[in-house]
C-alpha cells in the first residue's frame, strides 16, 4: 500500500501500537481506514518488504501525486453476445440517456469511489486498472456476471427481471469479484467459491450503504432489491439478514440460502452452490456489523477487507479458515479483549462456523 | 443419441434449466423441458449429430472448464450424452473457456453453443 499511495507514507513507519491508537482515537474515517489498511500489512510478510522497499527509498508515491481516479468505458452488446460491443460512454462523458449505460456508468464510478476512500484501494488491480462494462447483453438476458476482465449486464426478460444495472449492489458485486481475482483469488467452486461469492455480496451491500449513507441498523440487507419485477413474490436475490427469506415465488421456487452451517447445501450444481451457501458468511458479516453499530464499511469492512487480503487466506479456504483470520485480523486491529472480536466470534458461533479458541485464533 | 443438459448458476441461481433432446429421428426430434416441448428443425437435428460424430465422445467426460477462465456468475451446464449403445458420458461446461484437451475439438463448440442457446430459449418459453 505504501507504494501506490501518499496517504500512506507517513503511516508506514509507525509502530503498531501507535496505528492502533490512532484507528482507536481519530474522528476521520479515512485516516482511521488508512492506519487499519497499515496495521493489517504489518500482520503480513509484505511488511519487510514494503518496509526494505521505503528504507531504500525508492518507491514511495511523490507527496502531491495525482490522486486515483475512475477509468470508466461502457460499451453495448447491442443485444447480442459479442464482447464488450460498442463504445457507449467513456470516463468523463455526458450522460447518453441510455438508462443502463448511464447506470452502470454511475455504480461503476459510485463503487471505485467506495473502494479508493474507504479502503484507498486503486480499482479493481489496485493498480489503477480501467473499468469496463457491457450492457445489452444477449436477449432478455436475466443475469450479469464477471468474465475475469469486464463486468456484463443483461436487459431483464420484462417479465420476471428488470434490468440487471437497476441495483448498485449488483454492480459493486460484479466488480468485487475483480478485486477477489486480484487478491485472494478464491477458487469458484464449493465453500471458497462460496466465500467468493460472499465477499461480492458484503463489498456489494457496503456499497449502497456507503452511497445512501446508512449506518448498518438503517441498511435492509438485500442484494438485488428492485430487481424483479412486480410479478414476482419477492424483495430481492438474496437477504444477507435472513437468508432464505428474499423471495417465495410460484415460478421462481423458494429462496434456498441456508443461515446456518446446520443447513449447508451439499450440491453439485451452482459450481457446488456458491450462491446458495454464500448465505452462511453473509449472515456472519451482517451479524457483526449489526453488533458493531454505525456503518458497515468502518470496522466490520475494514475486518473483512483485511482478511480479503490476509496472505494467509488461500485459494481453497472453507468457511472456518475465513472465520478464523476475521478474528485473527479483528484482534489485530482493534485488540485481543476488544468488542469488536467479540462481535466476530459471535457471529461465526450464531451461524455455526467455529472459530478456534480465543488464545490461537488471536495468534493465527 | 440423446443429450441431457442441465444449466445452474449465473448471479441468480433460481432459474435452473434442464432438457433433453432425441436425435434418433433426425426429422422428429422433439426438445423437451418439463411441460415444455418444441420441435427441433430436421437442420439442427443434422448439425447436432454431424457434431457428435466428429467428436472424440471419450473425451467428454468430466469438468471440461478451464479453470481460471470461467469468470463468475456465468452458467454451468451438466450434459449427459446417451448413445445408439446406451453408452453414456458425462461433462460439464462453462460459458467461459472449454479445457485445452478438447477445446480444439470438432464438434464441441456447436454442441455447446446449442445447449447454451437453448437453455436461454426454454427459459424465455417456459417462463411465458
Amino acid at each position: 500500500m505504501c507504494k501506490h499511495h501518499r496517504q500512506h507514507s507517513i503511516f508506514c513507519i509507525l509502530p503498531p501500537h501507535i496505528l492502533r491508537e490512532i484507528a482507536k482515537n481519530t474522528t476521520d474515517n479515512q485516516q482511521r481506514a488508512i492506519a487499519l489498511n497499515t496495521l493489517a500489512l504489518d500482520q503480513t510478510s509484505r511488511t519487510s518488504r514494503i518496509l526494505e522497499q521505503f528504507m531504500a527509498g525508492t518507491t514511495i508515491r511523490p507527496m502531491f501525486a495525482a490522486a486515483p481516479a475512475a477509468q470508466r468505458s461502457i460499451f453495448t452488446a447491442s443485444n447480442t453476445t459479442d464482447l464488450p460491443g460498442k463504445i457507449q460512454r467513456s470516463e468523463g462523458d455526458p450522460k447518453t440517456g441510455d438508462v443502463e449505460v448511464d447506470e452502470a456508468y454511475d455504480g461503476l464510478g459510485a463503487t471505485f469511489d467506495f473502494y479508493e476512500k474507504i479502503f484507498q484501494r486503486n480499482s479493481i488491480d489496485d493498480q489503477g486498472m480501467a473499468l469496463k462494462a457491457t450492457v445489452h447483453f444477449d436477449k432478455n438476458y436475466d443475469n450479469a456476471f464477471w468474465n475475469g476482465e469486464q463486468m456484463v449486464f443483461g436487459d431483464g426478460d420484462g417479465q420476471l427481471f428488470n434490468r440487471f444495472t437497476i441495483s448498485l449492489d449488483v454492480i459493486g458485486h460484479e466488480l468485487t469479484h475483480g478485486v477477489t481475482d486480484n487478491t485472494a483469488k478464491l477458487v469458484y467452486q464449493g465453500q471458497p467459491g462460496a466465500l467468493n461469492e460472499s465477499m461480492s455480496d458484503v463489498f456489494g451491500s457496503m456499497i449502497k450503504q456507503f452511497s445512501l449513507n446508512q449506518t448498518a441498523d438503517k441498511a435492509d440487507w438485500l442484494i438485488g432489491a428492485g430487481l424483479f419485477t412486480k410479478a414476482v413474490h419477492g424483495k430481492a436475490l438474496r437477504s444477507m439478514k435472513s437468508p432464505g427469506t428474499a423471495y417465495d415465488d410460484p415460478q421462481l421456487g423458494k429462496d434456498p440460502q441456508p443461515a446456518t452451517m446446520s443447513k449447508f447445501v451439499n450440491t453439485q450444481s451452482d459450481n457446488g452452490g456458491v450462491h446458495i451457501n454464500s448465505g452462511i458468511p453473509n449472515r456472519a458479516f451482517c451479524l457483526v456489523a449489526l453488533a458493531l453499530g454505525g456503518h458497515s464499511w468502518e470496522k466490520a469492512g475494514q475486518i473483512w477487507y483485511t482478511t480479503l487480503r490476509d496472505a494467509n487466506l488461500i485459494t481453497t479456504s472453507n468457511f472456518a479458515l475465513f472465520a478464523n483470520l476475521t478474528a485473527k485480523n479483528a484482534g489485530h486491529l482493534y485488540g485481543s479483549s476488544s468488542v469488536e472480536r467479540k462481535a466476530v466470534l459471535d457471529a461465526w458461533k450464531t451461524v455455526g462456523v467455529k472459530v478456534k479458541s480465543q488464545a490461537s485464533a488471536a495468534a493465527g | 443419441m440423446e443429450i441431457t443438459f442441465q444449466r445452474s448458476g449465473g448471479l441468480f441461481p433460481g432459474l435452473d434449466v434442464s432438457g433433453t433432446v432425441d436425435l434418433s429421428d433426425e426429422n422428429h426430434a422433439v426438445l423437451k423441458s418439463g411441460n415444455y416441448s418444441r420441435q427441433v428443425t430436421p437442420e439442427d437435428a443434422r448439425s447436432l449429430r454431424a457434431a457428435l460424430a466428429g467428436a472424440n465422445t471419450k473425451l467428454l467426460s468430466g469438468d471440461l472448464r478451464q479453470p481460471g477462465k470461467q469468470g463468475a456468475d456465468r452458467y454451468q451446464y451438466d450434459v449427459k450424452l446417451k448413445t445408439g449403445s446406451g453408452a453414456t458420458q458425462s461433462f460439464t461446461i462453462g460459458d467461459g473457456d472449454l479445457a485445452p484437451a478438447v477445446a480444439s475439438m470438432p464438434g464441441i463448440k456447436t454442441l455447446a453453443d446449442w445447449i447454451k442457446s437453448h437453455s436461454q430459449d426454454i427459459l424465455q418459453n417456459r417462463s411465458k
